[in-house]
């Protein structure tokens, strides 16, 4: 299909809400195209929102979904990016609350599991240096970014993925967390300013801050 | 936060704006003048980037064929149920009282349109595999009638097949049924492929979708003609010959002056293919036509440290230029058996020329000690010469001339 054959589409609109305009139509290629293109973006983002591989690979599935039934009622009125990405956090928090249901109930019957990940307090007292400390490989390093980004929590983290891997502006974050600029704005600069604590004795000197937490 | 002599503060979250670009346009300026001020401020900006960075070796995005695959099943369930709820309803509006009536049997039949949907395009994938599974083949191939008038090429088979690589796909399931167990146990790679070329087969014309499909069916139909091992061939070939070439071939409408075209590519890649094949009598008949050359012409070969591939080099050579003449030839042609005799007998003379020099170049060993100069080499040297220097050479012995050019060549390595 043509922009002739969309008037709605005017210039300036980026490729993907085209290609979701011809979903509007039920272009099964379209629609294909953007599942090629969205799957892997979404996976790496929702994977560090909410710390599971498979859990991640479900909401992806959900969010593609929630994108085909909502195909109708489709409105270019921003990018196509901010728009799934708003799908995706809202999945993503349905996701961490029901799951933070399912534990709360799990520790009261006496079954309470250790979360994977360090909690914040544990890797800033590690960026004390007073634990021992070794040279990292690549594996460990992600690692090691992976737990730093788990610190974090869930709507700084957002923000931070947003931000960093989708090169989404304040704005386009605002629309896809459904918060004010000024409240992103916060959660990154607060997000960054951990993630440099977090990470200081890495990089000031290229060492493991804590061995243990990291296994 | 004091941050530099002006006294300007500057909080964590405009650092962060400004490594965002969210800086505002006069702000970012000051920011930047303190930053050229203040090295501690250098310093809390750069540990923020670095944190930022670090962000990188986080694993990476990459395609999960099996996710869109399953994710592609499942709204095409959903959409089959849609359209099973909307045919029922309109079916049924206005008729309410039929409805207690026929709500049972709707059902029935509801999921039996439901199941025969699924079922259809179930049977149009699976009727689709042999497509994808051989679409890079298949995609060679612009009309059945090439491929059959690809069975007259001489020695396709031959010249082709060894080149052949295999799609790696296993055989594609005959019944819906197997699909998805089909796809699934494909690897990674093998799944990503298969979805990239359903979305190239998706892109073609609808006429070029029709022929690709008459040739998948004339591949697998069951023929005195093996059409599979032809377009096994036919996809070696080009893969051996490269895009260009290939290019200018499938340029050519008529299908005779193509195949003809193709002929000649077949032959040639045959003869390149010999070197590889000649046999050790043939080699060393070869060593025994070099040995006699050399005697024959000691005076010149004596002062060659590398004579061996003096001769390769002299074979390029016109023969008023070249102690190779074409009585030489003939005798080095005495040398090769029938089959590589026949098989030179297919090439024009500059093909001809150039396969006995690659003949000879493999069967001397000493020809293959040093990097050679080629006569492409050659006439690009002579080229560059200023147009004095190259009426010299003109004029000058064959040997004289290679001598000569090797030495502007590599003056250090010369005599």
């Amino acid at each position: 299909l043509t922009d002739r054959s969309h008037p709605e589409i005017k210039a300036g609109i980026d490729e993907d809400a085209k290609l979701m305009l011809r979903v509007k139509e039920d272009d099964a290629d379209a629609y294909q195209l953007l599942l090629l293109n969205y799957q892997p973006r979404l996976q790496r983002v929702l994977r560090q929102m909410v710390d599971s591989e498979s859990l991640a690979e479900d909401l992806v599935q959900d969010v593609f979904l929630r994108v085909w039934r909502a195909r109708k009622n489709y409105q270019p009125t921003a990018k196509f990016s901010t728009w799934i990405f708003h799908i995706a956090t809202n999945v993503a928090s349905n996701a961490v609350r029901d799951r933070g249901r399912k534990r709360e109930y799990q520790a009261a019957a006496g079954n309470m599991q250790s979360e994977a990940g360090m909690p914040l307090e544990e890797m800033a007292i590690a960026s004390t240096g007073q634990i021992p400390v070794r040279r990292l490989d690549k594996v460990e390093r992600a690692e090691m970014v992976q737990a730093a980004v788990q610190a974090l929590n869930q709507r700084q983290r957002t923000a931070l993925l947003l931000s960093k891997f989708e090169n989404l502006s304040y704005q386009e974050i605002a629309d896809a967390m459904g918060l004010s600029v000024q409240a992103v704005k916060s959660l990154l600069s607060r997000a960054r300013v951990n993630l440099r604590t977090l990470l200081k004795p890495y990089l000031d000197e290229g060492h493991l801050p804590q061995e243990r937490s990291l296994e | 936060m004091k941050s530099n002599q002006q006294g300007t503060q500057w909080d964590d979250n405009q650092l962060v704006a400004f490594l965002d670009g969210e800086l505002p346009s006069q702000d970012q300026a000051e920011l930047e003048r303190s930053l050229a001020l203040d090295p501690g401020l250098r310093q809390r900006l750069e540990e923020l980037k670095s944190a930022w960075d670090l962000l990188d070796e986080l694993p990476a995005a990459t395609t999960n064929a099996r996710l869109a695959q399953s994710t592609i099943e499942l709204v095409a369930m959903e959409l089959v149920e849609h359209r099973r709820h909307n045919v029922w309803t309109t079916r049924l509006r206005n008729r309410w009282w039929l409805l207690g009536l026929l709500s049972l049997l709707a059902f029935g039949i509801g999921a039996g349109l439901a199941l025969f949907q699924h079922q259809s395009s179930m049977q149009q994938l699976v009727r689709l595999l042999p497509v994808l599974a051989n679409y890079s083949d298949l995609s060679l191939i612009d009309d059945p009638s090439w491929l059959e008038k690809l069975t007259e090429v001489e020695g396709l088979l031959e010249a082709g097949l060894p080149l052949f690589v295999e799609s790696g796909f296993p055989n594609s399931p005959t019944k819906p049924a197997e699909l998805h167990d089909w796809v699934k146990g494909l690897e990674a790679p093998l799944q990503i492929r298969l979805l990239e070329d359903y979305q190239s087969y998706q892109a073609l014309e609808p006429s070029r979708k029709e022929s690709m499909q008459n040739v998948s069916q004339l591949v697998q139909a069951r023929s005195a003609v093996d059409y599979a091992q032809v377009l096994k061939a036919y996809s070696g070939l080009v893969r051996q010959i490269g895009s260009t070439e290939f290019a200018q071939l499938e340029a050519e409408q008529d299908l005779d002056q193509r195949a003809a075209k193709i002929q000649k590519v077949v032959y040639r890649e045959l003869a390149i293919g010999y070197a590889n094949r000649l046999t050790q009598e043939e080699r060393e008949g070869i060593r025994q036509w070099a040995n006699q050359l050399k005697e024959e012409h000691f005076e010149y070969f004596f002062s060659i440290e590398d004579p061996d591939s003096e001769i390769v080099l002299m074979l390029d050579l016109p023969s008023a230029n070249s102690i190779v003449k074409p009585q030489d030839i003939e005798e080095l042609t005495n040398r090769i058996g029938p089959s590589g005799r026949s098989l030179l007998s297919r090439l024009d003379e500059s093909q001809r020329s150039k396969t006995l020099r690659l003949w000879v170049y493999s069967s001397l060993p000493g020809s293959q000690n040093r990097p050679e100069l080629s006569s492409l080499q050659m006439k690009k040297i002579f080229d560059s010469l200023p147009i004095e220097r190259q009426n010299e050479l003109i004029y000058m012995p064959g040997p004289e001339v290679i001598r000569t050019l090797k030495q502007i060549a590599a003056p250090s390595a010369a005599p």
